[in-house]
């Protein structure tokens, strides 16, 4: 593929992703029809709560779901090839060298029996099998320097329990950026850590992400993290994407009522003192999910109840914001969002039951 | 931050008067070494106020949350519940004054019994104290915005959100002064922590309860928070009215809390300065001389590792009326 093509072609396309696990009274559909792109360099985030299905869509990205849970219709067409298709042999080649991850809990993601430098080691030469002992060595503390170690070669003799927590996610950081990947996704990156090293950490990931000029899907719950990482992102809310937009557009212009409700129960400065906004009950279980539009019993919205509880909104487009309402950076895209009465109206609606 | 001022600021429920807790500890060799994960700790909370506690994992907050609760001996200083102090009393006196605290676990998962159903959990501490009657329980359960059926489901069919509210009612069960929520909505969703956060709101406005609220997530202790103290390597670096401590911060460790805590506003987190610490948190065994901050510190100078700061009200400017304000920070370049 030349150059050109490439750069038109998204490094990323999750397209009807539905993932399935087997439970007692037949299977259930954790993930119900998921669909996004991921474009060269950019950040995309995914939000949602916890059981919105944000995790499970990265880990069958990596083909890493766990036993019982399988995807079960759609494509992840990563530089046009379908992974899911893929056999396992191509597959590893893949993983580990264009696609890394990492995850939230550093402590359990590293062999707590082994050094980290050995671990790191293992990872270099999984897809650089030419090198040395030495010269592994060497490019094992290159990386560990890279993401701020300091004393790299004392560090790497260490073992797990020896490193903070802020610094393990580093090693995991290192580790991920092994091999320039092109595409590295981080499943809430920070959210084990203290909030000043948290910022130490996004730091390290922004500067090594812009080093091998990957691109990255961010995990998160965290709303603030999405506004300071992100160009574009979407949310998830029971096992589906509802909104997806440039980032601008979703905090100052959300379509749909569950995003308008999420950024209004953010704490802050505004609300300090007064009453919290707060979003009516909780997430349905993927096992009874309600007919309709999952967001339906919660939300203010759902005025023509005919409609939001017997069919299930799609996710649409939206009329895109006049030129020039972006800063410079990276285009915002088109938004879209799946709700019946999507659009800047809905979530005002949303807001005003509340207060009534 | 919160302006309303408290119900009866009168006699505080919970004093600690510089109270430090040690723990032997292994140093190189056969070298033994104390580590002073609480080092001359005051702080006190009064009816119908919530003192937020901030920190970092490894600062003390939780050792200091045990020996309010009499969980780890001090070894120095003292605890005083309603002005009486604890040391002073009888093992059986001394359960009965503690019965006014009460607790509020960070995982609602794992801090109560699975065996037992929602009922018997609230239950438990009135049958041990003799008040035990199924109406008491089902108040409790309607305190906290449950229903009396739910009372007879396990805590594995709530959701995180309920679990915390059965923790509360838990805790509310024997009419304490104040309660300490130890991280109270840090694994609850976004929009669920709001919901916890109102109920607790509503509650001390309807009982008078004090609050001991501690927590991370700087938000949440400014949406609750009367007064603040921020607590770094077991001492307290700066405290004060929430408002103040919010807008005007003093000492270099909040005001680097405060820029590291991410904005939800894309354009404001685009132009804002951050102060992005370096390095992680000293040894707890083997503290910096001086300002345990020093380490980490933007701005430290040779000065700081020969004095330990103390805690002392802002320098006053000309134009300040000569008012002891209660804004105190720990800092040699705030009080040179």
């Amino acid at each position: 593929m030349s150059p050109a093509a490439e750069s038109r072609i998204p490094l990323l396309q999750v397209q009807d992703l539905a993932i399935e696990a087997t439970g007692d009274a037949g299977p259930v559909r954790l993930v119900d029809g998921v669909s996004f792109e991921v474009h060269q360099d950019e950040v995309f985030a995914l939000v949602g709560e916890s059981g919105s299905g944000k995790s499970l869509t990265v880990l069958a990205i990596m083909d890493l779901l766990p036993p019982g849970v399988r995807v079960s219709a759609g494509r992840i067409l990563f530089r046009g090839r379908d992974l899911t298709k893929l056999p396992e042999r191509d597959l590893r080649r893949i993983r580990g060298k264009d696609l890394a991850m990492v995850f939230q809990d550093p402590m359990s993601a590293l062999n707590p029996l082994q050094r980290v430098g050995r671990q790191l080691a293992e990872a270099v030469k999984l897809h650089a099998t030419g090198l040395n002992r030495k010269q592994t060595a060497e490019k094992v503390h290159r990386l560990l320097a890279a993401v701020g170690v300091p004393d790299p070669a004392g560090r790497a003799a260490a073992y797990p329990h020896q490193w903070s927590g802020g610094m393990r996610q580093r090693a995991m950081i290192a580790m991920a950026m092994a091999h320039d990947p092109a595409l590295l996704i981080a499943d809430e990156p920070t959210t084990a850590l203290d909030v000043t090293v948290q910022a130490q950490v996004m730091d390290v990931l922004a500067a090594a992400r812009s080093r091998a000029g990957s691109a990255m899907i961010l995990i998160t719950h965290d709303l603030g993290l999405v506004a300071e990482a992100a160009d574009r992102v979407a949310v998830m809310y029971s096992g589906k994407v509802v909104e997806t937009a440039g980032v601008r557009d979703l905090f100052h212009r959300p379509a749909h009522p569950y995003t308008v409700g999420l950024l209004a129960s953010v704490l802050g400065e505004g609300t300090a003192g007064g009453r919290a906004f707060t979003i009516p009950g909780s997430p349905p279980a993927a096992a009874d999910r309600p007919a309709g539009c999952a967001f339906a019993p919660r939300c203010h919205a759902s005025l023509d109840q005919g409609t939001c509880t017997t069919t299930a909104p799609l996710l649409e487009l939206l009329p895109t914001p006049p030129a020039g309402a972006h800063g410079p950076g990276h285009p915002a895209g088109p938004r879209a969002a799946a709700c019946h009465f999507a659009g800047d109206n809905a979530g005002q609606l949303l807001l005003k039951g509340q207060q009534a | 931050m919160r302006t309303d001022t408290p119900a009866a600021p009168f006699l505080d429920v919970l004093t600690v008067q510089d109270l430090a807790v040690e723990f032997p500890v292994r140093g190189p060799l056969f070298s033994r070494t104390t580590l002073k994960a609480v080092n001359g700790v005051s702080l006190h909370v009064a009816p119908g106020e919530t003192l937020g506690l901030v920190g970092e994992s490894g600062c003390g907050k939780s050792t200091l949350v045990r020996a309010i609760l009499g969980l780890n001996k001090p070894s120095s200083g003292a605890v005083a519940v309603g002005g009486r102090n604890l040391a002073g009393l009888l093992n059986g006196r001394r359960r009965q004054e503690r019965a006014r605290i009460q607790m509020v676990f960070q995982d609602p998962y794992s801090s109560l019994d699975p065996r037992l159903t929602v009922h018997e959990i609230i239950a438990e501490p009135l049958r041990i104290n003799g008040q035990y009657t199924a109406a008491a329980v089902t108040a409790l359960l309607e305190q906290v915005g449950l229903t009396a059926a739910m009372g007879q489901r396990k805590p594995g069919e709530f959701s995180g959100g309920q679990r915390q509210r059965v923790g509360i009612a838990r805790a509310l069960a024997l009419k304490p002064e104040l309660l300490i929520l130890d991280e109270p909505v840090s694994a609850l969703d976004v929009s669920v922590q709001a919901q916890v956060i109102n109920l607790l709101q509503d509650l001390q406005a309807e009982l008078g309860l004090a609050y001991l609220f501690i927590a991370h997530d700087l938000s949440v202790v400014r949406q609750i928070s009367h007064r603040v103290a921020v607590m770094y390597m077991g001492r307290i670096v700066e405290t004060g009215p929430a408002a103040d401590v919010f807008t005007n911060p003093q000492h270099p460790y909040t005001k680097a809390l405060m820029s590291a805590a991410p904005v939800a506003d894309p354009d404001k987190a685009a132009s804002r300065q951050r102060v992005v610490l370096t390095g992680d948190l000293p040894d707890a065994a083997n503290l910096p001389s001086g300002c345990a901050f020093r380490t980490r510190c933007p701005q430290a100078e040779a000065s700081c590792a020969a004095v330990v700061p103390s805690l002392l009200p802002p320098v006053p400017t000309q134009v300040d009326f000569p008012v002891v304000s209660a804004h105190q920070s720990a800092c040699l370049l705030v009080h040179p």
